[in-house]
Parts: C-alpha cells; structure tokens; sequence
C-alpha cells in the first residue's frame, strides 16, 4: 500500500511540472506568433508606404511630362509624348503596384485579428485549465506527501485521507472535464469508494479494538505476574 | 516559413505533455483511470485551437506574401 501511494506522490508531481511546463510552451509559443505577426504586419505597412512615396513621384512626373508636351515646340513635341505616354504607363503600374499592397495589408490585418484573437482564447483557456489543475495537483502533491512523510504508522492512520483523496482527485478532475462541456466523462465520486472508505473505517475501528485488546491482556498479563499484598 | 516556430513549440508541448500524461508506469490502475487523457482535454484544445490559428495564420500571411512578391 505504502508503494501505491508513494508512486501516486511521484504521479502528481510528474502532472504538476508536465502541467506547469505545458502552460510555460504555450505561452511561449504565442509570444513568439504575436512577434512573427508584428513582424509581418510592419513588413506590409512599409510596403503599403513605399509604392505610395513610388505613385506619388510617378503622378509627379506624370504631370510633368503633360505640362511639357502643353509647352512643347513641333519638333519635340513627339518626344514629349512618348514621355508622357511612358509616364501614363508607369503611374497606371505603379497604382497597381499600390493596389495590391494594400490588399496584402488588409489580408494581413484581418490575419493579425484573427490570430490575436485565437491567441486570447487559448491563452485564457489554458490559463484557467492549467491554474485549477496545478492548483489541485498542488493541494494533491502536498497531502500525499503528508501522508508518506509520516511513515507507516501515519500511513495506516491516513489510510482513510488517502481514500477521501482519491475521491477528491475524482472530483478535482471531474470539474476541469466540466468546464470542458465534457461533464459526461467525468467520474463521479462512486459507491465503490464511499464503501472502502467505510471498510477501511471498519479496518481502522477493528484494529484500535485489538490494540485496547493486547494492551489489555498485557495489563492483566502484569497484574498476574506481580504480587499482591495479600500474597505478600 | 511562417510561423513554424510557435507551431513547432505547440507541437513539442503536446507531444511532451502527452508522454507526461502516458508515462503511467508503476502507477496503481486508481489513479491510472483517475489521471486519464480525459482529464486533461481542455488543455489539450486549447493547444489544437492554437495550431489551428497558427496554420490559418500562415495561410494568410503566405496569401499577402504572393501579392506583395507580385
């Protein structure tokens, strides 16, 4: 029995550092996700900026290459337009150009949301998940570890702890499954537990009964042995 | 790519807090049932939203990256 409970001390420790660790991962996890998408949306912001500063001097020299070929003699004035048609060509490329960085920005903006939001999600899911389970592994931990730090003797008188324990890992459990909307599964705290409790509070009265029994043999066993005054 | 390293984080979360959770040796068949996947499951979605976010995520920061590289 001593063993058995000794391994659930090793188990609960085990699941209390795999929970704080797991939480500890997660987190570090979507600090990383919200880094490469700050990232991600500076890298499209800068863009968006720089075919805008790109249009605006091809809308500048655009309008330039116009008010040439409006002052342009005969000679030049085929010059100026093929410079002005050229300068069309590359506004029109450029706006594009424009255009679709902008919708690279709103697809990465709408991406940020979406992932921001997810990321408050499981972050406030794992949080409440991973603070009840550590908070009973926890409270789990340090009565076992009570209960094995009193060796044997404390052992025998824990005995009905450790199995009211048992029934309280099966609730603790069971409200981390209902938060889940998986209440269903949980176990229940069952008969087949109320009834070791009971048998092992019979086990526990029938082994105090035999304790006053020997020391009560012993006590008459003595009082046998030594003589009395009218012997004497 | 995009996000690989907190999907490659998630993923290395769950596949260690998935041995924690198996590692049942010497264990009494109680808490074996008492300590099993069930009991773990939120967490456990929570890390599958997460990796889910994150694909869709990279889905559509690849999506930007093909306009922008046009």
């Amino acid at each position: 029995m001593s063993d058995v409970v000794k391994a659930e001390v090793r188990a609960v420790r085990t699941l209390k550092k795999a929970v704080t660790r797991y939480t500890e991962q997660l987190s570090t996890a979507a600090h990383a996700a919200r880094r490469e998408m700050a990232d991600a949306e500076t890298k499209a912001g800068e863009l968006v900026e720089h075919r805008r500063r790109q249009m605006n001097r091809a809308v500048q020299e655009l309008l330039q290459a116009k008010d040439a070929m409006a002052r342009a003699t005969d000679e030049k004035r085929e010059d100026c337009r093929r410079a002005m048609v050229a300068a069309e060509e590359r506004a029109g490329q450029l706006k594009q150009e424009l255009e679709r960085a902008r919708r690279a920005g709103q697809i990465t903006a709408t991406a940020s949301s979406d992932l921001l939001k997810a990321l408050q999600t499981a972050e406030a899911a794992v949080s409440e998940q991973s603070s009840a389970a550590s908070s009973i592994l926890a409270s789990l931990d340090s009565k076992l570890s009570d209960i094995t730090g009193g060796g044997i003797g404390a052992f025998v008188r824990n005995t009905v702890t450790s199995i009211g324990i048992a029934a309280e890992i099966t609730i603790a459990t069971m409200d981390i499954s209902k938060a889940a909307g998986n209440f269903s599964q949980g176990r229940l705290p069952t008969a087949d537990h109320i009834n070791s409790i009971a048998e092992l509070r019979d086990m526990q009265d029938q082994e105090q009964q035999q304790l006053w029994r020997d020391a009560e043999s012993e006590r008459q066993e003595h009082d046998a042995s030594t003589p009395t005054e009218n012997t004497i | 790519m995009r996000f690989q390293e907190p999907a490659s984080i998630v993923s290395a979360a769950r596949a260690e807090f998935e041995r924690a959770q198996s590692d049942t040796d010497g264990w009494s068949d109680d808490l074996r049932q008492r300590f099993d996947a069930q009991r773990f499951k939120p967490l456990m979605d929570a890390a599958t939203k997460l990796a889910l976010a994150l694909k869709k995520a990279q889905e559509q920061c690849n999506a930007a990256d093909r306009l922008m590289a046009k």
